[in-house]
């Protein structure tokens, strides 16, 4: 079934916010001010890393609006999971994995929610892995291709 | 031999005395409850500070063995005109005492001037205001700060790399960095990180163990007092009133658990103070954390709207599935 161009529009609203997401993620590490990045004009809001957050956050908000949208769709148009190629199965899962870690490194941020070191650590290293999961399963993705839906 | 040693070594002699009067005396139920993991928070009655350095002298003793002790050179880091060295290990500047650096984690700042017709000079004790929701503690990158159950905020030196995000987003600039120590020597020194960072950890082993930090422990004037935050707010409001007074870092970056009360305003004092690297100002400050916070929450309600917004869209389109399933049904020979 080839998709409507209304489905083709929030894929690629999903893939810029993901791009951003992405950007602003890595942008939470001390780097872009140090490598210049943040020296480019029109990106020097990415060295400042309130800013940097809140268009993470905005783009997460984004992503998991989109993610729902798309996850309820296809129940509701009855996809099975195997009619999905082995690429965007990976895809699912990373995005799934980055959207809820991404969610509960949020929640953290709560002045009620004290992590201690361990989960606080955890927290963080599992989204910044799941980030690089989704990073290198979406490159895998363009480079390989990916199969229509099967239905 | 100065007074003033005479005095700190005096204080230094009853240091005992005083830990074994604060454990079995007054100060034990706050302690307890600090071991008990209930927020803790300072009251700072800057009516009374001499800025006699005491409280420097004991942070600077009590916290040596956490002190930086970079081996060799500093690392070549790159690109160097972006990454500064902060050296801070030479003898001399180990013992600069009068701003924060990583050797010193609590320096005294000294206001003086004229308000409501009368010259005032007030000694104020500056460290880490230990926020309430601090942005050092959530926002760093790889989660070496961190905030204890009793609300004394850490960074952990073995996994802090140095990259000074904390003192960015710390309204006050408190953390304070030292090259060529930690963890960032290990991966890629030249790339990435550059040191540790460094600032007041309430003594949290003193706490742990029952007792008082020392800057609280050792001052003569009784300048400060710890306790479970509820009960201190309270008597810093009190005293506030009971001196016309002002109190500073209660709604300061959404709130703090360092509450100073001062017979002068605070803008009054902040334009009084040297201010500037190390020297943290007094200024009222907006919470860094409420705005992120607030897309954190819109980010936990998004998947409603997504799902919503699928129900919509796509219930019809099912309906269409299944009339299109019956049809084929129907057509299916037996």
């Amino acid at each position: 079934m080839k998709p409507s161009r209304s489905s083709r529009g929030l894929n690629w609203l999903f893939a810029a916010a993901l791009l951003v997401a992405l950007f602003t993620g890595f942008g939470n590490m001390p780097l872009y001010g140090r490598y210049y990045i943040a020296d480019i004009p029109g990106f020097q809001w990415s060295g400042n890393f309130i800013a940097n957050l809140k268009v993470h956050l905005v783009t997460g908000a984004l992503l998991a609006t989109l993610a729902a949208y798309s996850l309820v769709g296809s129940v509701r148009r009855k996809y099975k999971w195997s009619d999905f190629s082995a690429s965007q199965k990976l895809l699912r899962i990373s995005v799934v994995l980055v959207l809820v870690s991404g969610l509960l490194a949020g929640l953290k941020n709560f002045a009620f929610l004290t992590p201690g070191l361990a989960l606080n650590m955890t927290l963080t290293f599992f989204h910044l892995g799941t980030a690089v999961l989704v990073a290198v399963v979406g490159i895998m993705t363009l480079v390989i291709g990916k199969k229509k839906v099967a239905r | 031999m100065s007074p003033r040693l005479t005095r700190r070594s005096f204080l230094k002699a009853g240091a005992l005395t005083a830990d074994a009067v604060a454990s079995a005396g007054l100060q034990a139920p706050r302690t307890a409850a600090a071991a008990g993991g209930q927020e803790l928070c300072t009251l700072l009655d800057i009516r009374k500070c001499i800025a006699c350095g005491e409280c420097v002298s004991a942070c600077r003793e009590v916290n040596e063995q956490k002190f930086p002790e970079p081996q060799g050179a500093m690392p070549d880091m790159l690109p160097h005109n972006r990454v500064k060295i902060a050296d801070w290990s030479a003898p001399e500047k180990r013992e600069i005492d009068h701003r924060l650096t990583p050797y010193n984690w609590l320096f005294i700042q000294t206001a003086e001037g004229r308000f409501k017709g009368k010259d005032f000079e007030i000694n104020i004790p500056r460290r880490c205001m230990h926020c309430r929701n601090a942005p050092c503690s959530k926002l760093c990158p790889f989660g070496a700060a961190f905030t204890q159950p009793n609300g004394i905020i850490r960074i952990h030196p073995e996994v802090c790399m140095g990259g000074a995000k904390c003192k960015q987003v710390c309204p006050w600039h408190i953390p304070e960095r030292q090259s060529g120590v930690g963890l960032h020597l290990n991966p890629l020194p030249q790339y990435a990180g550059n040191g540790v960072m460094y600032k007041c950890d309430r003594c949290y082993h003193r706490i742990a163990d029952g007792k008082v930090p020392a800057c609280v422990e050792v001052c003569p004037e009784d300048v400060q007092q710890i306790g479970p935050r509820d009960a201190i707010a309270a008597q810093a409001y009190d005293l506030a009133k009971e001196i016309d007074g002002y109190v500073y870092g209660d709604k300061e970056n959404g709130g703090t658990n360092t509450l100073y009360v001062s017979p002068v305003p605070f803008d009054v004092l902040n334009k009084a103070i040297e201010k500037g690297p190390g020297e943290p100002h007094l200024k009222s400050v907006a919470d860094v954390m409420a705005a992120p916070n607030r897309w954190a929450t819109a980010l936990a309600v998004a998947p409603v709207a997504g799902v919503l917004g699928a129900l919509a869209r796509f219930k019809p389109l099912a309906t269409n599935l299944e009339a299109e399933k019956e049809d084929n049904d129907e057509t299916q020979p037996e």
